[in-house]
């Protein structure tokens, strides 16, 4: 449990933004994990097993969550989309390869990176965290999401600048 | 599509291909999170809480085989006592209209009887009340029902934005 477990809690974390509930979907993992420990200790896939397991129960709690909370969440202003036009976006320049923000050291990088990613509607990061975290293509991507695939692209690349814009403003 | 024939169009989709690798290669580097240490515990805390479980609060799958063949055949008995349940009681109700219904001389019904004569006496009343209140009173009664929801609605959307999106 030890080899996996940040691997499981971060799989959960960076999906949901939210410590508790990471917690709880780790230990559901890892009590399916032992439920069926004789199959798993001799897998070669255990480490794959364990985060496709916490992936779909990070995406069930959310979309659990999200239908509960849906009628509300559609109230919410157009500003939770996170920056406007892409291209005044651009023209504040986006952060790039020589930019400060590389001159940071590694652990405050990590928790700037973090902070924003936790800080991104959900509707952007789940599509960037398992794009850029878990590997999935975007078939899967928008299989697992239950959207279409313009929308995927469109919500990935939303978020793409979303997660550069707040990370270019923590440099001001 | 034709803006990327333009040389703006081009400068932008250039810019968007290396924001997209310099994000990129932002996310690659990110380490993995630490899992709370309280994790580990709490794990184990479960199993072990589970293994001390008696057999019949596991899921039906972990039963005895004996248990699970008993358990089917009392849901079925259930099912057949429901169904004889609701045959009595549609005879019982049958009975009601008529006053020399041998069933309903059995003083173990009686409950039956008093509870179709409450339901009876309040469905005549409902009738009276609703064919004697003005219609605008309705109408006052439905905006007032209208406004509350509205009032639901707009607490729960306020609630949401101020606790949920300010995290």
């Amino acid at each position: 449990m030890r080899a996996y477990q940040d691997m499981v809690y971060t799989t959960a974390k960076r999906l949901t933004a939210n410590d508790s509930q990471a917690e709880d979907i780790a230990q559901e993992v890892f009590l399916r994990a032992y439920a069926r420990f004789d199959q798993l200790r001799s897998s070669q896939t255990a480490g794959g097993w364990l985060k496709t397991v916490a992936t779909n129960l990070s995406l069930n709690h959310l979309s659990r969550y999200r239908r509960r909370w849906r009628l509300f969440s559609e109230m919410a202003s157009a500003d939770d989309d996170g920056p406007g036009d892409p291209v005044d976006l651009l023209a504040h320049g986006m952060p790039l390869a020589d930019e400060p923000f590389f001159d940071l050291d590694a652990e405050t990088r990590r928790q700037r990176v973090e902070e924003s990613l936790a800080a991104m509607p959900e509707h952007q990061r789940v599509p960037l965290v398992l794009f850029h975290f878990e590997g999935l293509s975007y078939q899967d991507i928008a299989a697992h999401l239950g959207v279409s695939l313009a929308k995927l692209k469109a919500d990935l690349y939303r978020g793409r600048l979303h997660l550069a814009h707040s990370l270019q403003r923590q440099e001001d | 599509m034709a803006s990327t024939n333009t040389p703006r169009g081009a400068a932008t989709s250039g810019s968007r291909d290396a924001a997209d690798q310099w994000l990129a290669r932002v996310l690659q580097e990110q380490p993995l999170l630490t899992a709370p240490a309280t994790l580990e515990e709490r794990v184990i805390a479960a199993i072990t809480a589970n293994s001390t479980m008696p057999w019949w609060r596991h899921s039906l799958r972990h039963w005895p085989l004996a248990a699970k063949f008993a358990f089917v055949a009392a849901s079925i008995a259930c099912v057949a006592l429901g169904f004889a349940g609701v045959k009595l009681a549609t005879g019982l109700i049958g009975g009601l209209e008529g006053p020399a219904d041998p069933v309903m001389a059995v003083p173990g019904y009686a409950w039956a009887r008093a509870l179709f004569d409450t339901l009876t006496t309040l469905a005549a009343v409902a009738r009276t009340v609703a064919g004697n209140v003005p219609e605008s009173w309705l109408q006052a009664g439905l905006l007032l029902i209208g406004l509350l929801y509205g009032s639901f609605i707009g607490i729960g959307a306020l609630g949401y934005r101020a606790l949920r999106l300010q995290r």
